[in-house]
């Protein structure tokens, strides 16, 4: 996946810190992780650049506090994860969004925006084919997203948008592998299960089979 | 998901990680022509994570990093003071963060602040309080802050040159409430100030004693002041007279009231009189 990950150049200063234009490298380099997780955590990939922004300049103000010799992208993805969180409690605060189970549902709030934004359907034509209006497979993906919790959302789109592997996803959300795969393998099982019918009622799918 | 069935089902979830190695890929493979619900299982989840790829998918990022590198370049320039217009709200979100990441520190020194102002307060404040006469005085009067002592000529200076605002507005009632209360005496205000005269309130004034209390007024667009305190404790041979200024003393009853005027005789002090009939304490 052409990462830069691990070592990218450590000019630092003397202090440990990073100097401002290696900041800027090291960040351009992580920037996809960082939006990813952003909008995994959140589920909004609309606010996902601005958060990856506020993030970047509490990187730079807190560039003091990053260890020279340790993972960059881990140190940026903590603060991601940080600006993220609060973020969406801001957002839950703002919408009262929440539910029972205490998770928010901003991808559900999209998938429903989404839903509803929809033309009328024509549901099924004399064919039995569904429309191409018809709020599709990817809401339903969308939807079974956000059934999962947090860090599984992440875990998973770090895994399949960013092709990380399990011990680097570990690295950058400084969680164990085991707990990283456990999380992507548990979320693509409970989202077959949930995406199974609407996967067959789609024979025409944009090819569902690549 | 601790179903039985996983352990006799071929590996999917390493299938789909690409971790299996050839024999058991080319193995599973073959179970996958065999088996529909295998091979849903595996459309099914390339469908899955080919609809994350497309919603997630992250647009190249040269355009969003100009305003990082902006944020970056704005930061050292903030030292300079020369705020790029371009970068002014990376500069400025900049700056503010790095306001609050200083917040704890301040919030602590200002706690600290807070505490010692209000235990100076708490052991200085019977030092500066005018003891309260016995019958007590309304609130509003008796919690106002009188301040440290201060000289006359210092006071009126001060409100001369000032903004010249009293604490207070008071009307006659008021003020004769007040004398009697602060002073167990009584002292009448005109209803009707004389021509050109007009009081605009009182406010009290550690000056003369910690008790004195005074009364601003306007007469002919120029600033007077008179003060009001007891007699037997005002030496008006040590108060200082400011440049510009007359004073005038005059004495009723066990109360002395002391105007300092631009003018050549008193004027405000002819307002006051003593009460025919003496008030009681309320």
């Amino acid at each position: 996946m052409g990462r830069k990950r691990g070592n990218p150049g450590r000019s630092s200063r003397e202090t440990g810190s990073i100097a401002d234009d290696d900041f800027v490298t090291r960040f351009e380099a992580g920037y996809r992780l960082f939006w990813t997780i952003a909008a995994g955590v959140t589920g909004d990939r609309t606010a996902a650049d601005d958060i990856v922004y506020e993030a970047a300049l509490q990187g730079l103000v807190r560039r003091e506090q990053f260890q020279s010799g340790t993972d960059f992208n881990a140190w940026m993805s903590q603060i991601v994860r940080f600006v993220s969180l609060n973020h969406l409690r801001t957002e839950r605060k703002h919408r009262g969004v929440s539910r029972p189970d205490g998770h928010g549902d901003p991808l559900a709030a999209i998938a429903d925006q989404r839903l509803r934004d929809e033309p009328p359907l024509d549901d099924e034509d004399v064919c039995g084919h569904l429309s191409e209006t018809q709020p599709h497979f990817d809401d339903q993906v969308l939807a079974a997203l956000n059934q999962l919790s947090d860090t599984a959302r992440v875990c998973l789109l770090l895994r399949t948008v960013n092709d990380l592997s399990y011990m680097e996803i570990a690295e950058l959300l400084d969680i164990p592998q085991g707990t990283a795969m456990s999380h992507v393998h548990r979320s693509r099982q409970s989202m077959r299960q949930q995406l199974a019918k609407y996967h067959a009622k789609d024979p025409v799918g944009k090819g569902h089979e690549s | 998901m601790t179903d039985s069935s996983q352990h006799h089902d071929p590996p999917l979830e390493p299938y789909l990680d690409g971790l299996l190695d050839d024999a058991a890929r080319q193995d599973f493979g073959k179970q996958i022509e065999q088996r529909d619900d295998l091979r849903e299982q595996v459309q099914l989840q390339k469908a899955i994570d080919r609809s994350m790829k497309q919603h997630f998918e992250c647009v190249p990022v040269n355009g969003r990093m100009t305003r990082i590198e902006q944020a970056a370049a704005g930061r050292g320039q903030s030292a300079s003071m020369e705020t790029d217009h371009s970068n002014q709200s990376g500069e400025s979100r900049f700056q503010q963060l790095a306001t609050m990441e200083l917040k704890p520190r301040h919030l602590a020194i200002a706690a600290m602040l807070i505490v010692a102002v209000g235990l100076g307060w708490w052991f200085l404040r019977d030092q500066f309080q005018p003891e309260p006469p016995a019958g007590g005085i309304p609130y509003m009067m008796s919690s106002y802050p009188v301040g440290p002592p201060q000289a006359v000529d210092d006071y009126i200076v001060e409100q001369i040159s000032g903004k010249f605002e009293p604490a207070w507005e008071c009307p006659p009632a008021l003020f004769a409430s007040l004398i009697l209360q602060r002073f167990g005496d009584s002292l009448v205000m005109a209803e009707i100030p004389p021509d050109g005269v007009e009081p605009l309130g009182v406010s009290y004034c550690n000056t003369v004693t910690p008790q004195t209390m005074c009364m601003l007024f306007i007469i002919d667009d120029r600033r007077v002041i008179v003060f009001f305190d007891l007699k037997s404790k005002v030496d008006a041979a040590h108060i200082n007279v400011p440049v510009g200024l007359n004073m005038f003393r005059q004495d009723i009853g066990g109360l002395s009231m002391i105007e300092f005027t631009p003018f050549d005789g008193p004027r405000a002090m002819k307002m006051f009189t003593e009460s025919e009939a003496p008030m009681c304490r309320p």
